[in-house]
């Protein structure tokens, strides 16, 4: 659990830029795609993990990618999750 | 608890701006539904359904779902959810709200709100189109809604915990065992419609058997290559999936036809068979890569499925009410209007199923309390849209094609003449030159007798897709695309629920035998597996080979069992609201609860019950074994054999019916007792609330965040000791 006093804010995408002229217009809304797609699809898993653990466990090795990955796949295998009708 | 009006609804009477909004978008709904209710004998855009319900579901969200949320449920976002206090980084973690609708909604929608209106279509557009939309806004919505908050409150507690917590040990138990038998029924009769979608259709079947190796090639890449490298893969994925369906003509057109034509009792032993290899493999191999496929293909062909509809503005071809609706005799499914229609649409409009999933992982996710109004009630309203886009895609179709595919064998026989005589005989007409074109347009050897709704789904996306992409020579594209994506959301109910079921035999078994909890311990595991594939299987050999039409018999009991369980549900929310001292506001699910148990269990009542032997499962069973005591063969069996299988089918399905029943009953007399009480003793019970912690987290409530709530989240970001998560690297 987090300790800091402050208000904090939630998961958020990265934040927007302003729209500048010809294919840089896109760059935004692109990059929002890919965020919401990593997070859906918990490739963004890592990300969360490194972050969490340099805060909970400053100074301590975090597990490497596969290791990470691996770890997660026993997660899932033990705690089925539904898909419904 | 304290609860102050949500700063928006204050403001709506002073901006003359939104009162103008929403009085146009109640406006537009109320003229579309008056169009459609006063428009007689002729045919209607689907453009009108649409707006009905669009109009409908703004209205309701806007207005219903924000009082519940803040009046009767009391959401308070200076609370900490259990994702912010507990963050154990594992099955808790705050998580944006966009995400997780996505992942709500993922985990929700599946073939149920496709297929249900398909087969309600047999009623009309009408009643089918109207219990979507107004059972969604005041039941389905609603259960879902509540079902979140009130685990959320409890730290994520599963279904079955908040029955034993809320209403007592003896509905805990009757719990339990329906959602494991609801669950073998449930899995029985999508892998039935599977079945009836791929029998005979090698293009289908190779299509779907090609999800293997690709899921496989998936799972070797995202656990030895480069681990966690989820997109890139599924991109390949996706890719290979078409490259798949494409394939599945070259393959149908050549020699290898026959290895992949396959009989229904030979496609029930490869569900079998692959069932239990998915429970009991490594998730990584099989499960989780096509979940990924699965979830793509679902938001691709639901989007695709939208723009279609709304570019393309069909007619309906289907008439606002039909004769079956009053007279009972429908050849898709057995009983009138009440209360089949309502068991038929089942999750587009109230799932109880959807229960277990806001009782399970969403809830452990959600950031702020005030979110539950998306995620619960706004999940829910996108799920009763892509009904309401079956309803249409079905009523789209030529009522001669729509009966001549969903009528059981039995009736149709199996030539193009029989098939066109019997439709005839119930009133429509279709040439059998007619359904051999049909058939040919979407090349599949014939449409007769493919019930189940996913063939007939797939012929109505494919005549809405073609319209808008690639024309007559893509339709066959199209159908088999639709066909294969409707598949593959059924593989993975199939593959989780088959674990799920596995987890919950072994959890009860170890009770009786510590070994069987272990869930590492191998005999066990493939003991329990063994079980519950073999317990779905047998429902679906027994409906493939029904002479009677599998779907036309189980699917009653599927949609019985999903209602049974949102009423299960429903008194849940009832019980905590009840001894929570909220009495005034429990009509909000006792309603519901009140509608659905009528529903369900007059159904229920009539199934067992009933004198007619084609809705009384036990009726059929007598007239049948009278008959075989007599030596005689009572049509559509076609011999002494098939009689026997008549009169073990309806008896069993006949136990189950009154079980599931009684089951319900059970928890909702236990939840009587318990609200009784509660009146009784005129304070507040104990309930099993977690205590309030302060929230820290700042995020915005609603899908767009309000300006308001835009500078909230800029001035917590710029705050001095930001603990705010990067949701993205780059």
């Amino acid at each position: 659990m987090s300790t800091s006093e402050a208000p904090r804010r939630g998961a958020v995408p990265p934040p927007r830029r302003h729209p500048g002229a010809g294919w840089s217009r896109w760059v935004g809304p692109l990059r929002a795609v890919r965020w919401y797609l990593r997070e859906l699809t918990g490739e963004a898993g890592y990300d969360h993990y490194l972050a969490r653990h340099a805060s909970v466990h400053p100074g301590e090795r975090p597990m490497t990618r596969r290791e990470f990955e691996a770890w997660r796949w026993t997660e899932q295998a033990n705690s089925p999750g539904t898909r419904c009708c | 608890m304290t609860t102050t009006m949500p700063p928006d609804l204050a403001r709506m009477g002073r901006d003359p701006r939104r009162l103008l909004i929403w009085g146009a978008v109640a406006i537009a709904g109320a003229l579309a539904w008056g169009f459609i209710a006063l428009v007689r004998g002729e045919r209607i855009s689907a453009i009108w359904l649409l707006v009905a319900a669009l109009a409908s579901y703004a209205i309701a969200y806007r207005f219903y779902a924000r009082w519940i949320a803040h009046r009767v449920l009391g959401v308070d976002d200076r609370r900490a959810t259990p994702a912010e206090r507990v963050d154990d980084g594992v099955d808790y973690h705050p998580t944006d709200r966009r995400v997780l609708l996505g992942h709500h909604f993922a985990a929700i929608a599946g073939v149920g709100p496709l297929v249900g209106p398909v087969l309600a279509a047999q009623m009309g557009y009408l009643p089918g189109t109207l219990w979507i939309v107004f059972g969604v806004i005041l039941a389905g919505a609603v259960q879902d809604m509540t079902v979140l908050f009130f685990s959320m409150r409890r730290n994520g507690r599963s279904l079955g915990q908040l029955v034993r917590d809320e209403v007592g040990v003896v509905g805990g138990i009757a719990a339990l065992i329906a959602v494991f038998a609801i669950m073998i029924i449930l899995l029985a009769v999508l892998a039935l419609v599977v079945v009836n979608a791929l029998a005979t259709s090698p293009w289908g079947t190779f299509s779907i058997a090609m999800t293997i190796p690709i899921a496989l090639f998936m799972g070797f890449y995202l656990r030895v290559v480069r681990p966690g490298r989820v997109l890139e893969v599924s991109v390949v994925g996706v890719l290979a999936l078409l490259v798949a369906i494409v394939a599945g003509k070259w393959v149908a057109d050549s020699s290898w036809a026959g290895a992949f034509t396959l009989t229904p009792r030979q496609l029930v032993i490869a569900l079998v068979v692959y069932g239990f290899l998915a429970s009991v493999l490594p998730v990584w191999m099989l499960l989780a890569p096509r979940d990924y496929l699965s979830t793509f293909m679902k938001i691709g062909a639901i989007g695709l499925l939208a723009v279609g509809v709304v570019v393309t503005a069909p007619m309906l071809q289907n008439q606002a009410i039909t004769k079956f609706a009053t007279s009972g005799t429908g050849p898709v499914f057995a009983g009138s209007l009440f209360p089949f229609v309502f068991i038929t649409i089942a999750c587009g409009a109230l799932s109880g199923f959807h229960a277990l999933i806001a009782s399970g992982t969403t809830p452990k996710m959600i950031e702020k309390e005030s979110q539950i109004r998306l995620i619960g009630y706004g999940g829910m309203l996108m799920e009763s849209f892509v009904a309401v886009m079956a309803m249409i895609a079905a009523s789209l179709l030529d009522p001669g094609l729509y009966y001549a595919m969903n009528s059981p064998a039995g009736l149709l026989g199996t030539t193009a003449q029989s098939a066109a005589q019997a439709v005839a005989n119930l009133g429509f007409t279709i040439s059998p030159d007619q359904l051999q074109a049909a058939a040919a347009a979407v090349q599949e050897k014939t449409l007769i007798a493919r019930t189940g709704g996913a063939p007939t789904l797939a012929v109505g996306m494919s005549q809405i897709f073609s319209e808008f992409a690639g024309g007559a020579s893509l339709k066959a594209f199209w159908y088999h695309f639709a066909i294969m994506f409707e598949a593959l959301f059924i593989l993975t109910t199939v593959d989780a629920g088959t674990r799920v079921g596995r987890f919950m035999l072994q959890d009860t078994l170890g009770n009786v035998w510590k070994p069987f909890a272990r869930t590492t311990w191998k005999p066990g595991l493939w003991a329990s597996s063994a079980a519950v594939v073999l317990a779905w299987g047998y429902f679906l050999w027994v409906g493939v080979g029904d002479p009677l039409g599998g779907i036309n018999q189980l699917f009653p009991l599927f949609g019985i069992a999903n209602q049974l369980l949102a009423a299960v549900a429903l008194t849940v929310g009832t019980v905590i609201l009840v001894k929570s001292g909220k009495l005034r506001y429990a009509w909000v699910t006792g309603l519901p609860l009140a509608w659905d148990a009528a529903v369900t269990l007059t159904a229920s009542y009539q199934k067992v019950f009933s004198s007619d032997p084609k809705l009384g499962f036990f009726a059929q069973r007598d007239r049948y074994a009278t008959a075989l005591d007599a030596g005689k063969v009572l049509p559509p069996a076609k011999n002494a054999d098939q009689m026997h299988q008549i009169v073990t089918n309806s008896t069993v399905d006949g136990v189950l019916a009154a079980f599931f029943a009684v089951m319900v009953i059970v928890v909702i007399g236990n939840a009587l007792w318990v609200c009784l009480r509660a009146v009784r003793a005129g304070t507040t019970l104990a309930s099993a609330e977690a205590p309030f912690v302060e929230s820290r987290i700042v995020a915005p409530s609603g899908l767009f965040p309000t300006a308001q709530e835009r500078r909230e989240v800029a001035a917590a970001a710029a705050g001095p000791v930001s603990t705010a998560r990067s949701a993205d690297g780059g």
